[in-house]
């Protein structure tokens, strides 16, 4: 109760919330057959870092509260450009196989 | 009790159902959908850690538009109207395994944060017992000066990789000479 | 400069050549000007080491230590009167050779691998000879033999002579002994090699021996038991006489160890009855012939008898005459009735290598060292351009090499007839040519050699011996020779069309002869335009060295010098002319008379029995072939596939077996490249997140 209570001003809650966010998209990322969905694991699994980054960096001070909200920026910015780069390949992929189903795509196996 | 407290718990089982139908929903576009509304849960969890601006780029830049690059993306799958069809059952096993995986050491390290004894890693100070007062108020302000100060080199990567990057999307998608 | 480094650049610039044209030479033009800049760079370090370095030096990095025996093996390099002239001879005639194989294996489809084989040769020739120890001697020893091998298969793609329609229309009229069924370069690569290993069997267990003598001696104190530095010490202190192998001891050890690593000396340097290699090398490029067999590989043999020359005891010395008596007097007889050119200079190499082994075996008091050594660097010289001629000869034949079809080529070919025709006097030991110098020395201290046994009052008799061989082979060497010379260039062309198209080689190889040719006068070898004065600017070369069993050399007074050579002469000569006289006679002068009675000697008995011996060249290479060859070889893998081992595991099954393995955790492995991105990204991070978690959850 006494946890439930003080859900914002504690460390865990928001640890256990990034654990959940960072293992559905582990799921995604292992069971998508759809190469959007898969990239939408991978943008949980980003966001699921970023969240315990901001949430360590703002129970040790304000110092290190900062730095580590510059790194989620940095990560943001990283997570935009992974994901405009993803998705010109899943165009281009999509160009070449007519498909996007990553059951069917897979010439570069070891057959 | 406090405000803030009672309105936590909804946002974090809205980031969790979200972030349950990004990775279920058989409908991309629900999935999608599903989504901005787990990132936009995280946002909250932002205001609540007092990292603010952080919250609003967070909107801008992942719901505004990494979200919306998605939902592009979704169009051009065939499964838009239909239903995707479900993945093998080895693949079904294989990703709830390694899902309990990360759900397992994630949570364990959760847990283990006061402390970290035992794991031969640095003992990190239990943060609930120190500090948890406010951050400075002006922490855009404070973020920026941060970026040119000690941040100044990978601030300027980050641009140059930008640049690198929107070439190779623009070189991805181009036509290729018939 | 210093010379350890100058002698580092002679070994590492052709090795770098070879190492970069092994993978380039098919894609990269240019390996043969690549071959020649390292060999002009070799060359002229060689010149500067003779020219600068005038005590022993050296260096010894140490390889392979075995702790608690105090061994340590080491390679290096060792600069000294014998190795830097020899170095000299061998960087020198690369580089002519090298010149001149741009012009005669022009538009050759494998041309730059012969380059880089050819550089590999020289490095690893390069590291016998500075080689500071039988270890590295050893080493290089068998890069010689892989040099050789890649150089002799050359044209690897030719089908054995019986199903090569080229040379059954060009081959000589009379039978040559040559098993054709089995004759092509790739057989003759791996015969060479393969005799070559015979020899070395003889090495390694010479070596070996003494290592282990050197080493369990009381006077050694860890170091290289192979190297010059400690092996010939302790021999001289006695360290054969501690130790005890096989029932011998002291002499009979140091006899022993002596021998073995002259058997390694014999396969290489084609002594009876390792030569049969030699004659089927011809399979090669002539160019190739000039360097290997003539020049440096074979020499490696006589170069390495000559380094143990200190532990080589009287008895061993004996038995090397012999050989090398042997060796001679049965190659020139072969010689003789050899209608092939290049078959004629392949027997005479063989020839007079033997030669050169007598030369040493003569002994240390009677000038035996000097005279083989001398006779190795002149051979060296005009046999290599005997060789570049023949290339030059068959070239403008167009690959024709039968005596037979030639004829008065020294109307269209003069220059290469002058400089062969310079090359041939040699030979036969005409004053005022460097091997009348060499090889009369040769027979001088194998008469010197009898006297010293007469005087001794023991061996006598068996330092006659080869002392007589060697006339006998002297006059058969003017008589074959002369007979190759004579056919060749002097006379009426038997073939006209040939005659016709035949030319001289372009200008580079032309210098490249002529070079060579002005080298085989005597001139240049002893500093004197006087053929008959003793003495040569060469003699601090050809001092033997002292040290090991020798202790001090005693040489013969010079007054008994003196006798022994002009006596030498005075039966030299004489033979020398009659052998020439029977040539020119038999073939040029009575030409009708040479042909009427080489008719009767073939066709009636007993003339003919001895032709026909000598023309199946002493049936060795048929017994060699049908003991080895067909019986061990052949017979003895039939054995071995056949064999019906029962229920039990057979080879074949085991090596099916073995792939067998392989083939399945291929499969397996294969599964995991399913090519789909959800299966690796969920193996993958499985793999990860277990281990996390059963890190995290042993933690407290």
């Amino acid at each position: 109760m006494d946890v439930f209570l003080q859900g914002p001003d504690r460390l865990l809650p928001y640890l256990l919330v990034a654990a959940l966010l960072f293992s559905l998209g582990v799921v995604s990322v292992a069971s998508r057959r759809n190469a959007v969905g898969y990239l939408m694991g991978i943008e949980l699994m980003l966001n699921a870092a970023n969240l315990d980054f901001v949430a360590y960096g703002r129970f040790r001070g304000p110092e290190p509260a900062a730095q580590s909200q510059v790194a989620a920026l940095f990560v943001i910015a990283l997570a935009a450009a992974e994901a405009a780069v993803a998705l010109a390949l899943v165009y281009a992929v999509f160009r070449n196989f007519r498909d996007v189903d990553l059951d069917e795509i897979r010439t570069l196996n070891g057959d | 009790m406090n405000v803030s407290a009672l309105l936590f718990w909804p946002v974090a089982a809205l980031t969790v159902s979200g972030a349950i139908g990004a990775a279920f929903a058989r409908n991309l576009v629900y999935a999608a959908l599903a989504l901005g509304a787990c990132l936009a849960g995280v946002a909250g969890l932002y205001l609540f850690l007092q990292a603010e601006y952080v919250a609003v780029i967070q909107m801008i830049v992942y719901v505004g538009g990494i979200l919306i690059l998605i939902l592009f993306g979704v169009m051009f799958s065939r499964d838009v109207l239909g239903t995707s069809s479900r993945p093998s059952l080895g693949g079904r096993f294989l990703a709830a395994a390694a899902g309990t995986a990360a759900l397992a050491s994630t949570v364990r390290l959760a847990l283990l944060v006061p402390g970290l004894r035992g794991t031969g890693l640095p003992d990190v100070r239990s943060p609930v017992d120190s500090w948890i007062g406010q951050i400075s108020t002006n922490s855009p302000f404070h973020l920026g000066s941060l970026l040119l100060d000690a941040w100044l080199v990978p601030f300027l990567v980050l641009g140059v990789l930008l640049t690198v990057v929107l070439v190779a999307a623009l070189g991805l998608v181009r036509k290729d000479a018939a | 400069m210093d010379p350890v480094l100058l002698s580092l650049v002679c070994l590492g610039a052709p090795l770098a050549v070879a190492a970069f044209g092994a993978f380039a030479w098919k894609r990269v033009p240019g390996i043969d000007h690549l071959s020649i800049a390292a060999q002009v760079v070799g060359t002229l370090s060689a010149l500067a080491l003779a020219i600068s370095v005038h005590a022993t030096e050296g260096c010894s990095i140490p390889w392979l230590s075995f702790p608690g025996t105090g061994i340590s093996l080491a390679l290096g390099v060792r600069l000294d009167r014998l190795s830097i002239p020899m170095l000299l001879v061998v960087q020198g005639l690369s580089l002519g050779v090298l010149v001149f194989s741009r012009w005669y294996l022009k538009g050759d489809r494998f041309y730059g691998r012969f380059f880089a084989s050819f550089s590999f040769f020289v490095f690893a020739m390069t590291g016998v000879v500075l080689a500071p120890g039988l270890l590295q001697a050893f080493i290089c020893w068998e890069l010689v033999g892989l040099g050789s091998y890649l150089l002799i298969g050359y044209w690897h793609d030719k089908p054995v002579v019986s199903e090569d329609p080229q040379y059954q229309a060009d081959k000589p009229f009379f039978a040559t002994g040559v098993i054709e069924s089995k004759l092509s370069p790739s057989n003759a690569q791996f015969k060479a090699f393969v005799v070559n290993r015979v020899g070395d069997f003889g090495f390694l267990s010479g070596l070996a021996l003494i290592a282990w003598v050197v080493s369990s001696w009381s006077g050694f104190h860890g170091g290289d038991p192979l190297s010059w530095d400690v092996l010939f010490p302790a021999a001289g202190a006695g360290a054969f006489y501690q130790a005890s192998f096989l029932g011998l001891s002291g002499p009979g050890l140091l006899t022993l160890a002596g021998l073995l690593i002259f058997l390694g000396a014999m396969g290489k340097s084609a002594q009876f009855p390792f030569h049969i290699w030699l004659p089927d090398a011809m399979q090669g490029p002539t160019t190739a012939s000039a360097i290997i067999h003539a020049a440096t590989m074979v020499a490696a043999g006589v170069f390495l008898t000559a380094r143990i020359y200190p532990v080589l005891t009287p008895d061993a010395l004996t038995t090397i005459e012999w050989v090398g008596a042997v060796t001679a007097f049965f190659a020139a007889t072969i010689a003789c009735v050899q209608w092939d050119y290049k078959a004629v200079l392949a027997y005479s190499t063989v020839s007079q290598l033997g030669y050169m082994m007598l030369g040493l075996g003569a002994g240390a008091e009677a000038g035996g060292y000097g005279a083989g050594v001398g006779h190795l660097f002149t051979h060296a010289i005009f046999k290599c351009m005997l060789f570049l001629g023949a290339a030059a000869v068959i070239h403008a034949l167009h690959g024709v090499q039968d005596l037979g079809r030639m004829g008065g080529l020294a109307r269209k070919m003069p220059l290469t007839a002058i400089a062969t025709g310079v090359g041939t006097l040699a030979i036969l030991g005409v004053p005022g040519f460097s091997a009348f110098w060499s090889k009369d020395t040769i027979l001088a201290a194998a008469h010197a050699k009898v006297f010293i046994a007469q005087v001794a009052g023991t061996g006598e008799w068996a330092a006659r011996g080869p002392w007589l061989l060697g006339m006998v082979t002297a006059a058969l060497t003017a008589f074959y020779m002369g007979r190759q010379w004579l056919c060749a260039f002097a006379g009426k062309p038997r073939d006209l069309h040939l005659w016709e198209h035949a030319h001289d080689p372009d200008k580079a190889s032309i210098v490249v002869i002529l070079a060579l040719a002005l080298l085989s006068l005597q001139a240049v070898w002893t500093g004197s335009l006087n053929p008959f004065g003793s003495g040569s600017w060469l003699d601090g070369v050809l001092r033997a060295p002292g040290g090991g069993i020798l202790g001090t050399v005693q040489a013969l007074p010079e007054s008994v010098e003196h006798f022994l050579h002009v006596g030498t002469m005075l039966w030299a000569l004489p033979l020398l002319i009659v052998g020439f006289a029977s040539a020119v006679l038999l073939y040029v002068a009575l030409p009708n008379m040479g042909y009427r009675t080489a008719d009767w000697l073939r066709r009636d008995p007993p003339t003919n029995l001895v032709w026909r011996f000598l023309a199946n060249l002493w049936f060795v290479d048929r017994a060699c072939d049908l003991i080895f060859a067909e019986g061990l070889g052949r017979r003895g893998s039939q054995a071995v596939a056949s064999a019906d081992l029962g229920s039990g595991p057979s080879l074949d099954g085991t090596v099916d077996g073995a792939a067998g393995i392989s083939v399945t955790f291929g499969r397996l492995s294969n599964l995991l490249q399913s090519g789909r991105s959800q299966f690796y990204a969920g193996w993958s991070l499985l793999a990860l997140f277990g281990a996390l978690a059963i890190f995290f959850l042993g933690a407290r």
